[in-house]
């Protein structure tokens, strides 16, 4: 038997959410991969260095 | 009782976004010295848009860091060489996505700074504007080109350095917390131009339309918004409607980002703080990681 | 139509884009590297070998967009000024050498280039009382004296002017007593500082050194406040203006670079 819809519009598809359970979280898992292995990888101070350093017309003082 | 109900939660927030607040901006001092702190958190990135030029600001901005490593000399280069400076990129693409991918725009509502001050801004009485829905697309133009395509692509001289365009000519986050003190602690020793003047009236309007709409830079401007927006359509948590709804409305009229979150409870407008759950008579909003209501 | 504000949206935030692209200066850059050297000592030769004539000091980094424009103008500047004037680009905001040398390979920079690492960079900040900010530019005299101070760019004649301003005063001082200053670090009781002290005294008088102990905490706190090296002791270092030589550890090594820097 098919899904009964009340007479209220909104339950339309787009109150599903597509995505399975483990989908989401394979996508949340593999972000935070990417951060830890971006800071593994990465030189953090290339962060730091432009955070420590203003360059002032960057921040429209110019 | 509802109406208590939002109360409590409203009460809850506001001191998870000032907790929020006061963690980013611990260097106090800053703004009587007028110079930035410099430490070694720096590294670290804040889940909302808050400049890291900013006197008491002690982590950095996530649109601020991506701009400035994409807009590094022959940054594709470096990429593809696969060297530290640009591998970097991968933290914060990274760390923004973690973000969103957690609950969406939930950061928006809970942790952002400058959507703090736009809630306070709309606490001032004064006569309400209405938003203009058509606006809302803006926002992804930021993230794609001011954050994006033309810090990764822009070169004024061919081989040298980009420009962070977005903190450069839009961002009112980085004019008033950065750009406004640095220049009235200065003592007149940075060359204010044409840039300075843009912005300022950028971010003058932006504060003063945040005082007649609420929080409309969230709506319309802010490129992070646009990122978690999407990404919520894939996060764990999720908004849910059940077939209780009545469709009275009431939850459109409490939602600081003026969605009807019964049409659609995925919008990527939403910003997960919560108030349409407290303030639904028949509870029938609620979230979690269930894939369907 | 009203479906589609935020086309006039995105495109009335645009203007600045085009009205700062089309504003950026289009004076060629060098054909050819300078000198790079790293470090806060390798500046402070520089410093000393520049004694009597005005510096120009220019603080910046590879990522930073009006730093990058804006260093042809010095570069031409620098031709045109020729022996008269020093020039020093000195980059504090790349933490990777690596990323200065790439940069320097697509870019030439004609004028000299010191490469500070962010611990280096802290200190010089801190000696100077720089601004956390870049561009940023210091104009010294021939003194070591600071005559001006630009944070943020400029436009060539701003630092033509500048420049020409420091070395006007160089004339009429250049005669007056330079004013040397030496650090002798060491314990007390060690003959070779002993030595050192007698070597000072001769050369700067009694009212132009300090000595420093180490192992006595006001004296370590005022080494610091000096960035003076905290290990390698007993050794002496001299200073002209605010231009510092390397540490030293004999008499002989002391007068050496006495004479040179004269």
């Amino acid at each position: 038997m098919g899904r009964q819809w009340t007479a209220n519009p909104p339950f339309t598809s787009s109150n599903l959410v597509a995505a399975s359970i483990p989908f989401r979280i394979f996508l949340l898992v593999a972000a935070v991969l990417m951060l830890v292995a971006g800071y593994v990888f990465g030189n953090p101070a290339a962060i730091l260095s432009k955070a420590i350093n203003i360059c002032l017309e960057c921040i429209g003082i110019g | 009782m509802h109406r208590n109900r939002l109360t409590r939660h409203s009460v809850l927030r506001k001191t998870v976004q000032f907790a929020s607040l006061l963690a980013t901006n611990l260097h106090l001092s800053g703004w009587v010295t007028g110079n930035i702190f410099t430490g070694a958190s720096k590294v670290a990135m804040i889940p909302g848009l808050h400049c890291y030029s900013c006197p008491s600001s002690v982590l950095a901005c996530p649109v601020g860091s991506l701009q400035s490593i994409l807009a590094a000399p022959g940054f594709w280069g470096i990429l593809a060489s696969g060297r530290a400076d640009a591998l970097i990129v991968f933290a914060v693409v990274g760390f923004i996505a973690t973000v969103g991918l957690v609950a969406g725009r939930f950061a928006c509502g809970w942790l952002c700074p400058f959507g703090l001050l736009q809630d306070l801004l709309y606490k001032i009485p004064f006569p309400r504007m209405s938003f203009n829905d058509s606006l809302r697309p803006a926002k992804y133009v930021m993230l794609l080109l001011f954050v994006f395509g033309l810090p990764a692509f822009l070169r004024p001289v061919a081989g040298g350095a980009g420009d962070p365009w977005f903190c450069k000519v839009v961002c009112p986050a980085g004019t008033s917390l950065a750009g406004w003190p640095l220049v009235s602690t200065s003592d007149g020793a940075f060359q204010i131009g044409f840039l300075f003047w843009w912005k300022s009236a950028v971010a003058f309007v932006i504060l003063l339309w945040a005082v007649t709409v609420e929080r409309p830079f969230c709506k319309a401007l802010c490129p992070l918004g646009a990122a978690w927006g999407v990404l919520g359509k894939v996060s764990v948590f999720q908004m849910h409607v059940s077939d209780a709804c009545i469709s009275c409305g009431k939850c459109g009229e409490v939602c600081p980002m003026g969605i009807e979150i019964y049409k659609n409870p995925g919008s990527a407008e939403c910003i997960r703080c919560g108030r349409c759950e407290k303030v639904c008579p028949v509870d029938a909003i609620s979230h979690s990681i269930r894939a369907k209501t | 139509m009203s479906r589609y504000l935020w086309i006039p949206l995105v495109l009335v935030l645009m203007i600045p884009v085009f009205v700062v692209n089309l504003s950026h200066h289009t004076v060629a850059g060098s054909q050819a590297n300078g000198v790079l050297v790293t470090g806060i000592q390798s500046l402070d030769s520089i410093l000393i070998a520049a004694s009597g004539k005005p510096v120009l000091m220019n603080f910046w980094a590879t990522w930073c967009g009006p730093c990058v424009r804006e260093m042809p103008l010095l570069e031409q500047l620098a031709v045109e000024t020729g022996d008269d004037a020093v020039f020093i680009a000195v980059d504090l905001g790349d933490p990777d050498l690596e990323t200065l040398e790439l940069f320097r390979e697509n870019n030439p920079v004609g004028i000299t280039v010191v490469w500070l690492s962010t611990q280096e960079a802290g200190l010089v900040a801190q000696r100077y009382d720089l601004a956390d900010a870049l561009p940023m530019t210091l104009i010294l005299d021939g003194q070591g004296e600071e005559t001006a101070r630009a944070i943020g760019a400029r436009s060539a004649q701003w630092f033509a002017a500048a420049v020409s301003g420091a070395s006007g005063e160089e004339v009429e001082q250049v005669e007056e007593a330079i004013d040397i200053h030496i650090y002798v670090v060491g314990l007390a009781d060690d003959e070779a500082v002993i030595a050192l002290l007698a070597e000072a005294v001769s050369i700067a008088g009694d009212e132009g050194f300090d000595f420093l102990d180490p192992s006595v905490y006001e004296d370590s706190v005022a080494m610091a406040e000096a960035y003076l090296p905290t290990s390698g002791w007993p050794y002496a270092q001299l200073c002209i203006g605010g231009a510092c030589n390397r540490p030293v550890g004999t008499p002989e090594e002391l007068r050496a670079a006495f004479e040179s820097m004269r």
